[in-house]
């Protein structure tokens, strides 16, 4: 049966604040940031994952094992609250609650948190010089979560807040095909 | 067909990689969370507005275009107008800031285009002169005026008793195979040469009948001014949604805008728009079956609850603009397909209360062989007479009345033979009316035909023949017009009443021409 949307997002606000005071105990608020990111990228990548998790016809050792087998690099302590999360059957929230933990570390530490992907790994020159610009940007000390793509081929990516700063190289060998495969010389689509 | 040549090839390719933007784009994003049935659940895109297209890029670059329906919390609904199936989950999607909208036009007239305004006739890219959203505020009390210039139909039956003016919103309800399209195909055909632009929505139909239209045009020559939107049945359902708004909205560039595409003015007047939306009941069903998968909660009929919003914002863009504003008009004809002569069923009933009357189409009278099969008793035009020249007042103003009456001294002689010669006479003209009313398809008659016709059996010409030469007496004095007494044939055109001196030079005329016939006929 459908939840109250009030209640789910009062749910929401509790998970992603004990993650909050995990982190801030453990020191690791922003590692939990960046984990919860690629948590989120692969349950959202497999279908089949979330499903398993899900559901209660699996019993709840064979899922802590895939949860381990899956997550294995991840915080002991994060893989935890994500099974505590599957087995209250609340895993298709774990979206929202990274979102809103996201939110809530912004809020209290008065930074902004931007995801920056590159081909290669950022030296220190070029990571001062990216806070610097988006910090005159966004008025805030930012705090960047660096992924490396070797499919950008060169320049990067930088996302914050729903949008993205597309630089990287591959958009724009992508946008020379678009342009040049929309030409036409009469004739219809 | 022009020659290709390699150096055109890098003439264009280098004008492309010249225009091309090679800046920092900056833009929202979402992935889809979750995609079927054309539906796609999108995560993100925090500020996309409710109708807003969306692009979908497909992991092999493709870009989908859809629409954002349903704006939740966490989520957006989105339908997809291209091909759903090279969208995958996680594929990524931008909003655009812009609406849908369909190129417009003088270039797509005598063209067959999707909802899209993409061409589906083989014949050529179309050269748009501009853009128009496809969902459009209709105009407001103030920027109208009263309907009160006839479109001419060309049938008697409804000209005569049913008649539709420039602006209006006439449905043409009936069940399967009672000829609703025909009428709105000879409603166009009948628009030549009178400076009406025609647009021919088809929803929801075979491609096949869809093609026989086509063909049903061209033949008679109005495919020069009409655009065909097509969606037929094999189309996705947001296409078949969107199709009678692109028709819409590709007429109103004709009536917002002057013949030399600048916005109409008083002194740049708007041109005249008819749209034939061909049916508004497979336009609901693909909105049912959009809102279904998109999870809103179903009404009656499963429908959804803003189902008759969706129609009464359709038609009410149909518009009569005021002198200010060009004068142009926009006349809906809407079809609605009734089940076994249901008109009481949901979809129907909204229709009706939404347009300015009905033609009512009915099976036994088609089956009959009277044909347009319009039930004159329960047709109705809620403009009426205002769109109707004052010849056709003068002589049609009691014809429905006299039919009403006929059909209820029809029903009640059935019982019995003893009637006095009154109701006899009563009956006798009332089955040559009836009769007068028959018209086949593609037989379009000028308004002034259609005015000596009806007076020819106003005034008891026919009474003395038997029905079946009903016709031929009328097709026969129709040519006799034509050619013996063209002159007088143009003053009713010229003066558009009936004064007392034609009265009499027709009197005279249809006096003459009976003589003859009768002659002939012996």
């Amino acid at each position: 049966m459908p939840r109250n949307r009030l209640l789910i997002k009062k749910e929401i606000d509790a998970y992603a604040e004990v993650l909050l005071e995990m982190g801030e105990s453990n020191d690791s608020v922003y590692s939990i940031s960046a984990q919860l990111e690629e948590m989120k990228k692969v349950v959202n990548m497999h279908p089949g994952l979330r499903e398993v998790l899900a559901n209660d016809s699996i019993d709840e050792n064979t899922r802590v094992t895939v949860m381990h087998e899956v997550f294995k690099e991840f915080d002991v302590e994060l893989i935890k609250f994500v099974i505590f999360m599957a087995e209250r059957r609340d895993i298709a929230l774990l979206p929202r609650v990274a979102e809103r933990y996201d939110q809530m570390v912004q809020d209290k530490f008065d930074v902004a948190i931007l995801d920056v992907a590159t081909v290669i790994p950022l030296d220190d020159e070029l990571r001062e010089k990216i806070k610097n610009k988006f910090a005159a940007q966004f008025g805030k000390e930012i705090v960047l979560r660096e992924h490396v793509d070797a499919w950008l081929l060169g320049g990067m990516n930088v996302r914050a807040n729903g949008r993205r700063v597309d630089c990287c190289t591959a958009t724009r060998i992508e946008r020379i095909r678009a342009e040049l495969s929309s030409v036409s010389t009469g004739g219809e689509r | 067909m022009a020659e290709i040549t390699a150096s055109d090839i890098d003439k264009i390719l280098r004008e492309k990689l010249a225009s091309l933007q090679t800046n920092v784009e900056t833009r929202e994003f979402g992935q889809v969370i979750q995609i079927g049935d054309g539906i796609a659940r999108v995560n993100g895109l925090k500020s996309a507005m409710a109708g807003e297209l969306l692009e979908f890029v497909a992991h092999d670059g493709t870009t989908v275009y859809g629409l954002a329906q349903n704006l939740e919390e966490d989520e957006v609904g989105a339908v997809l107008l291209g091909d759903y199936t090279l969208i995958k989950e996680n594929d990524e999607v931008h909003t655009t800031g812009r609406v849908v909208e369909v190129p417009c036009g003088k270039s797509l007239l005598g063209r067959v285009v999707n909802p899209l305004g993409i061409p589906l006739d083989g014949k050529g890219p179309i050269e748009a002169e501009g853009y128009r959203p496809v969902e459009f505020r209709a105009p407001g009390v103030i920027e109208r005026q009263p309907v009160h210039e006839p479109v001419q139909t060309g049938l008697i039956a409804i000209d005569a008793m049913i008649p539709i003016g420039r602006g209006q919103r006439e449905l043409i309800i009936g069940d399967r195979q009672t000829g609703k399209t025909s009428i709105g195909i000879d409603t166009i055909i009948n628009q030549k040469g009178k400076g009406m632009i025609c647009i021919y929505v088809a929803i929801g139909q075979k491609a096949s009948t869809v093609a026989t239209v086509v063909e049903a045009l061209e033949s008679h020559g109005a495919l020069d001014y009409t655009i065909i939107v097509s969606a037929p049945a094999s189309t996705s359902a947001p296409l078949q949604y969107i199709a009678p708004m692109a028709g819409a909205a590709m007429g109103e560039y004709f009536m917002y805008n002057g013949d030399d595409g600048q916005p109409a003015s008083a002194t740049n007047p708007g041109g005249h728009v008819l749209c034939v939306y061909d049916d508004l009941s497979k336009q609901a069903v693909a909105y049912r079956q959009m809102s279904l998968t998109l999870r809103r909660p179903p009404g009656r009929e499963a429908y959804p609850g803003d189902v008759f919003y969706l129609h009464s914002r359709l038609l009410e863009r149909a518009v009569k603009l005021n002198d200010k504003n060009g004068a142009g008009s926009l006349t809906a004809l809407p079809i609605i397909e009734t089940q076994g002569g249901d008109v009481s069923a949901y979809i129907p009933t909204n229709v009706i209360s939404i347009t300015d009357g009905q033609i009512f189409l009915q099976q036994d009278l088609f089956m009959q062989g009277q044909r347009p099969a319009v039930n004159v008793g329960i047709s109705v035009s809620r403009v009426g007479g205002s769109a109707q020249i004052k010849a056709m007042k003068q002589v049609a103003g009691t014809l429905r009345l006299d039919l009403a009456a006929y059909r209820e001294l029809q029903a009640f002689s059935q019982f019995g033979s003893d009637l006095d010669k009154a109701t006899q006479q009563q009956l006798s003209r009332g089955a040559r009316m009836t009769e007068l009313l028959k018209q086949g398809r593609f037989a379009a008659m000028d308004v002034e035909d259609q005015v000596v016709a009806i007076f020819a059996g106003d005034q008891g010409f026919l009474d003395g023949m038997p029905v079946s030469d009903t016709l031929r007496f009328r097709d026969d004095l129709v040519q006799y017009m034509h050619t013996v007494r063209k002159d007088l044939k143009d003053k009713i055109a010229t003066e558009k009443q009936l004064t007392d001196q034609i009265k009499e030079e027709l009197l005279e005329a249809i006096t003459t021409f009976k003589q003859s016939f009768i002659i002939a006929k012996k």
